[in-house]
């Protein structure tokens, strides 16, 4: 099995980090309303936003909130899935946004990497459920008392916040979990 | 000036503070006219906003300062029936959509969610039968505020 580094294995979550990062500094440095590329369910317009939202911040605070379980569950997942993590990174990020895309709220702007954030948190979690080997199951417990949290993220609460990225991020990292533990 | 107006130019400010009476008198002037009853439950969700938000609380020290005389002399600039003014109305209101993603994402927000909570209990504030079906049919039409994008999901 090919062994990653610490290093390496938070290449790509640096990534994506660095350019929420710089969207923001950008945003909030020339004034663009940048947000406007969200993702708006069920409107054409709005499909850029399946790209686009997750590098997309309302705050510093959102922001932040979003980078530090980004940056930690994304270099999980590739140092130790190094195999399955490109699989699980692409779906975490493509068709959690779909799934907005197609079923959240209308007439609403969805925003912000958490989407993603939720699809790691809960394919670490229930990865080791599925596949049962004793690795596994230690990286289930620790992200589970670390980010078990997120069970209450996927139901409605506050309007402002897209619970819908949550439910779709959950539902995605399962789904994962569940197909890829049985190709293991 | 407040500081979450910084980045706007004055005519933008002029209609962030005035876009609370003009929501007043879209929803309130919705059914022909805007009865005191109407202008006074504005004003009073306008001071329990205030009081309830750190964010508007400031925006609210100034917006809703003369509320009632500011809303009298404003109406006077509109044509007098209903249709003819709310179209003026709707247009100047979707102005916000220029300017809104400028504003600072929780006052933009907030400042949506107040501009909704008010065109919701205006209309309900007068008309129906001891408060029942209070809203009609030409209020019903505005109170959603279509006009407005709705600010951001995090």
């Amino acid at each position: 099995m090919k062994r990653s580094s610490l290093f390496s294995s938070s290449i790509v979550p640096l990534r994506i980090v660095f350019l929420m990062w710089l969207l923001f500094s950008l945003e909030a440095y020339y004034g663009w309303p940048l947000s406007a590329f969200g993702i708006v369910p069920r409107t054409w317009p709005g499909l850029i936003g399946i790209v686009m939202s997750p590098l997309l911040h309302g705050n510093v605070f959102h922001l932040i909130s979003n980078t530090i379980p980004l940056l930690f569950l994304g270099s999980v997942l590739y140092f130790f899935y190094p195999r399955l993590a490109p699989t699980v990174f692409f779906r975490a990020y493509f068709w959690t946004n779909l799934l907005v895309w197609l079923f959240a709220r209308p007439q609403s702007i969805h925003i912000g990497a958490s989407g993603i954030v939720y699809a790691l948190a809960f394919f670490l979690i229930f990865f080791g459920v599925f596949y049962r080997d004793f690795r596994s199951l230690i990286i289930t417990v620790v992200v589970f008392l670390l980010y078990g949290g997120v069970f209450y993220g996927i139901l409605p609460g506050d309007p402002h916040v897209s619970w819908e990225s949550h439910l779709a991020g959950a539902l995605v990292g399962i789904g994962s979990a569940l197909t890829l533990s049985r190709k293991s | 000036m407040l500081r979450e107006f910084e980045a706007l130019e004055a005519s933008e400010v002029e209609l962030m503070l005035k876009a609370p009476i003009l929501v007043c008198m879209l929803v309130a002037g919705a059914d022909g006219k805007i009865d005191s009853k109407e202008v006074n439950k504005a004003i009073q969700v306008a001071r329990r906003k205030a009081k309830s938000s750190d964010i508007l609380w400031q925006y609210f020290s100034v917006a809703s300062e003369d509320f009632e005389d500011k809303l009298r002399i404003l109406l006077r600039n509109y044509p007098n029936t209903a249709e003819a003014r709310n179209e003026i109305l709707v247009e100047e209101l979707a102005a916000l959509n220029a300017v809104l993603p400028r504003v600072e994402s929780s006052f933009r927000r907030q400042f949506y969610s107040l501009l909704k909570e008010l065109a919701r209990e205006v209309a309900a504030s007068s008309g129906g039968l001891l408060g029942y079906n209070a809203i009609d049919k030409e209020e019903a039409k505005y109170i959603g505020l279509d006009m407005i994008r709705p600010p951001e999901l995090i």
